[in-house]
């Protein structure tokens, strides 16, 4: 009965937001929270999923195979907590015989601290990509991926997340949200550029000199825009111990640039005086050197606007409250539901991520259109969103196995690169790198369970002024988690844009270099190492046949098939020395294709 | 072998375009018209490979004081005492600290008027490696992306671009032209490059090799085609460049005795002499680095220091290219990403100065024995004919023989010039 009743609201809601009504109340959560009591988040993702496979199915997208247990497990890892199963954990999954085993497993994973860790490198990436000033990567990369991955390991919803990240202020080094403000510094126009693709999915910023080709935006909306962000300013903190920026308002300073304190606004010895302007000037093309047309502050997808002469706090505050509200700007969902269904089926309703709009062409937007709605109802919650794809039929589906030659359609599933950090995790689980890292060093298992915060999930639900549930502060205590040389080398050598298109991402000859020849991955290959990963298996199975699955399991998280069996078995054979053709057979794994993609 | 061989499969290629063969082809042959079509063919291939034009930058990180190098500004206070010295080139003087190079001036062209506005050294090593300023919008190619897209040879075994000691901050890569435009690093010229030694043995790595090969073929029947297939691509260029023969050019112990003594001791000299090795072996374009150039304090102990580490070897390089009949087709850059203050401030350093700095040019069909422009007598201001950053990029594009006004396409549709606006430096071809 409930579930029927609930399906009825859900559908319901479906069609009064398809109408584009307003009067979607009836199918907020805390309604049916009154009516049902505790909701039960993980079957209203189920149902959203369910609703999606309808949705697909009515418009004619054949669902393919199944993926089997190993491949879903596999897939579900490096989609949460970004790294590969254990064999363990393989053969836990393989063995359980719960019909629902996969969307527990799916929830068990949100649930777990890697969870927020792997995505907060995945934003740290999204963000730092297009930095336009390099000391960003050396400062705030570590701050920025604990800001982003506390907020989501404490269920901090996405509206929050992202608000906190546009009304950031301080030490960078305190708060890592203030990073994209470094990694633009502190220029207006190119912040613009980067909060409007990275939340709204939209690029404005081709209006910055001349009115936007293919959108209706013009230069005019382009620097409006702009005018939330001018006295926003990025200094020096004087005297720091580490050399650190602040994000700071500039409200105080005079017209001239000097403050009101006579202090120098930079923080340096500099003999001129750096100018933060107050308001923004939209320059003269023709006249470059002019100082420009005074701009008001506009939002260019509501058209709300601010006065003259408002401080920066109730600049940005505003501008996120606007542009995060979801009956202003859709936009904003929509880029987020996007970009993670890209990220986790393989295909967006729109590709690349960062580049949506009204006149952009997408597929199945209907879709889109429902599930951002459902997110929306949800409370904007991050995990539930996850939950919800990870059910869906297409999630599960055999990589191309989709047999109608659709190549376009969003249900061709492609093996996607891993990136940098997935790569690097993976080799550290599968090679038992983890056991060496943390040997020794004191910090190893730092406090990196869940901070008992007790902020619960008051701060989710829609609207509502004021900060909520905000996580401010919160990453003070913890210090952004350090990450360890070999990592940061893999970042180097494997780093990739995440919002640029898969099929412009290409591997490079240094990489495969680095997975080929490195003396540092060698010695864990090796089966010399005294504890190491391959020295143990040998001294623990006798059975050669057995080597070889522990070996697959271990690398590609699944049995060897028969061909590869007896490939392997004979190479055994043909090398004579069992540990020299064990080392070979890992080296050839990990250095495989199927390594270094998700499936 | 082409880190962008490999993409042409896996991508359309956006930024195609043919060369300008023809140009390439003697006109002397061509309006005798004695030649076979076969002959002609095969005289048009060598003259392509000897045509190649090849290009070393020489970059010194963290910005290079003008005064104690190309720009002395002796019997000012700015000059800081630093003396100037009589070169090969009547009348043109430069600063006491480079004395090998003073010899070279015949072949070396001074820019003393570059001027830019920026003075953050990321944001400025970005301008004066790209062309551009960065911006958050698209990721520009650094001239070494652009060179080896333009001008490097598919068949080529080694890298088109290789970086030589810049460690972790190495700077602008591919962009916009994607990762397999990126430099290929090499940290220590000394040793060799990272990860280019199978850690077993040739016959053993050979036979993994094999084994990935067989073991790849599941995944590449279960929707991994295409994956498998660019994966075999790129692991049989990167295989077959480590095992080529032509990976020796990164071994400086191939070289005689008097040839390192010829280039010094200086990390900055093996890599200059390894960036003439790599030039003969085909690669296109090679930065060398020197850090430790940003002197805001003792700048009068540490830049003659630094200058002593380059003076030897440059001059070295320009000679050792010269009796190689390689230095037409390959141009030298000596530059920073600014110059440092005229005024001396209180710890004997000198600060960010973009407003007037120097460069120098050599080499690629660059006319040397001359100076381009000048600064006022304080060292503060250009004082004639200004060159800008786009300007020496055109100068570059002249040299390298690459139409500047070619334009490359951004993955959401916005394309961007090889170098926007400026003129190249006529007087210097």
């Amino acid at each position: 009965m409930k579930n029927k009743f609930s399906t009825f609201v859900r559908i319901t809601a479906l069609w009064i937001g398809c109408f584009g009504s307003a009067a979607s109340v009836l199918a907020e959560k805390p309604q049916s929270d009154l009516f049902f009591g505790e909701p039960n988040t993980t079957d209203s993702a189920a149902m959203t999923a369910e609703e999606i496979n309808t949705l697909f199915q009515k418009a004619g997208v054949k669902g393919g195979t199944k993926v089997d247990d190993y491949t879903y497990l596999r897939r579900a890892f490096l989609d949460t907590v970004g790294k590969a199963p254990t064999p363990g954990q393989i053969d836990a999954f393989v063995q359980n015989g719960s019909k629902n085993k996969r969307s527990q497993m799916a929830a068990k994973l949100l649930e777990n601290p890697e969870f927020g860790n792997n995505w907060g490198r995945y934003w740290r990436d999204v963000i730092l990509a297009r930095r336009s000033d390099d000391r960003a990567l050396g400062i705030v990369a570590n701050g920025l991926t604990t800001a982003m991955g506390n907020r989501l390991n404490e269920d901090v919803s996405w509206r929050q997340i992202a608000r906190s990240f546009i009304t950031a202020s301080g030490d960078i080094r305190k708060n890592g949200e203030t990073g994209l403000f470094l990694a633009q510094k502190g220029e207006a126009a190119e912040i613009t550029s980067e909060i409007t693709r990275i939340f709204m999915g939209v690029q404005i910023q081709c209006a910055q000199c001349h009115d936007h080709p293919s959108e209706d935006w013009t230069r005019e909306q382009f620097h409006q825009m702009a005018a939330f962000f001018p006295r926003l300013g990025v200094r020096r903190v004087p005297n720091a111990v580490m050399r650190s920026f602040e994000v700071y308002s500039a409200d105080g300073q005079r017209a001239d640039g000097q403050r009101a304190d006579g202090q120098r606004a930079d923080g340096q010895k500099r003999k001129k005086k750096r100018k933060t302007k107050l308001e923004h000037f939209m320059p003269d093309p023709k006249n470059p050197k002019a100082r420009g047309t005074i701009m008001q502050p506009v939002f260019f997808q509501t058209g709300q606007s601010l006065k003259l002469g408002t401080p920066d706090a109730d600049r940005r505050e505003t501008l996120a409250e606007w542009m995060t509200d979801p009956d202003a700007n859709p936009w904003f969902t929509r880029a987020y539901v996007n970009r993670i269904w890209s990220e986790l089926v393989g295909k967006g309703f729109y590709e690349p991520v960062d580049d949506l709009g009204e006149k952009k062409e997408g597929i199945h937007t209907d879709v889109l259109t429902y599930l951002s709605d459902r997110f929306v109802e949800e409370g904007f919650d991050t995990k539930w969103l996850f939950r919800t794809i990870m059910a869906t039929d297409i999630y599960q589906q055999q990589a191309g196995s989709q047999a109608s030659g659709e190549t376009d359609s969003i249900a061709t599933r492609a093996p996607q690169p891993l990136r940098g950090d997935q790569l690097f995790s993976s080799l550290c689980s599968t090679l038992q790198i983890d056991k060496f890292l943390n040997k020794g060093k004191g910090k190893g298992g730092k406090g990196k369970g869940k901070g008992g915060k007790g902020k619960g999930k008051g701060g989710k639900g829609k609207g509502g002024k004021g900060k909520g549930g905000e996580g401010k502060g919160d990453d003070k205590g913890k210090g952004p988690a350090k990450q360890n040389r070999g990592a940061v080398l893999f970042n180097l050598a494997f780093f990739y844009d995440p919002s640029l298109p898969r099929d412009e991402i290409n591997s490079t000859i240094p990489q495969a270099l680095m997975m080929m020849n490195s003396p540092q991955l060698h010695r864990f290959i090796s089966s010399d190492r005294s504890g190491g990963m391959l020295r143990e298996m040998l001294a623990d199975d006798a059975d050669n046949q057995d080597l070889v699955k522990q070996l697959h399991l271990r690398c590609l998280s699944r049995e060897p098939c028969q061909e590869e069996l007896e490939i392997c078995l004979a190479h055994i054979e043909q090398t004579g020395d069992r540990a020299e053709a064990c080392e070979d057979i890992l080296w050839a794994l990990i250095n495989s294709a199927e390594f270094r993609h998700r499936k | 072998m082409q880190y962008h061989q490999l993409d042409a499969t896996v991508r359309s290629d956006r930024t195609v375009r043919r060369r300008d063969f023809l140009r390439c082809v003697p006109a002397a042959a061509l309006a005798a018209g004695s030649l076979s079509w076969p002959e002609q063919m095969a005289l048009q291939a060598s003259e392509l490979k000897q045509d190649k034009r090849n290009c070393i930058l020489l970059w010194m990180a963290g910005g290079p004081s003008q005064f104690e190098t190309f720009s002395p500004l002796a019997g000012h206070e700015n000059g800081g005492g630093t003396k100037a010295i009589r070169t090969a080139v009547p009348g043109i003087h430069i600063s006491e600290h480079l004395p090998r190079i003073a010899e070279k001036m015949d072949d070396i062209a001074i820019i003393r008027s570059m001027s830019s506005k920026e003075g953050s050294h990321s944001r400025a090593s970005s301008l004066l490696r790209t062309g551009y300023l960065p911006t958050a919008v698209l990721k520009y190619p650094t001239f070494g992306a652009v060179a080896a897209k333009e001008l490097a040879q598919r068949e080529d075994a080694l890298p088109s671009f290789v970086r030589i000691g810049a460690g972790r901050k190495s700077g602008p890569g591919g962009g916009i032209l994607g990762t397999e435009y990126n430099p290929f690093l090499h940290g220590d010229p000394k040793q060799p490059p990272a990860n280019t030694q199978p850690t077993t043995g040739t016959n053993r790595y050979r036979k993994r090799l094999s084994l990935l090969s067989r073991l790849q073929e599941p995944f590449a029947q279960t929707g991994g085609e295409s994956q498998v297939e660019t994966h075999r691509k790129l692991y049989d260029t990167a295989s077959q460049m480590i095992l080529s023969p032509q990976m020796g050019a990164f071994d400086l112990t191939q070289e005689p005795e008097n040839i390192h003594a010829a280039y010094g001791e200086s990390n900055f000299a093996s890599g200059c002499l390894l960036a003439r090795r790599l030039i003969e072996a085909g690669v296109t374009f090679v930065e060398v680095h020197c850090q430790g150039w940003d002197t805001h304090q003792d700048n009068f102990t540490k830049t003659p220091e630094l200058a002593s580490q380059i003076d030897q070897p440059i001059a070295q390089l320009i000679t050792d290219l010269k009796q190689r009949g390689m230095l037409d087709s390959t141009l030298i850059v000596w530059m920073g990403e600014f110059g440092r203050t005229p005024r001396v401030n209180p710890r004997g350093g000198r600060d960010h100065f973009p407003r007037a700095f120097s460069a120098a040019l050599a080499g690629g069909g660059i006319r040397g024995g001359q100076v381009i422009g000048k600064v006022n007598e304080k060292g503060t201001e250009v004082a004639d004919r200004p060159v800008s950053v786009p300007d020496l990029f055109q100068t570059y594009c002249r040299s390298l023989q690459i139409d500047g006004n070619h334009e490359y396409m951004s993955s959401i549709g916005r394309s961007i010039k090889i170098v926007e606006e400026g003129k190249p430096i006529t007087e210097l071809f």
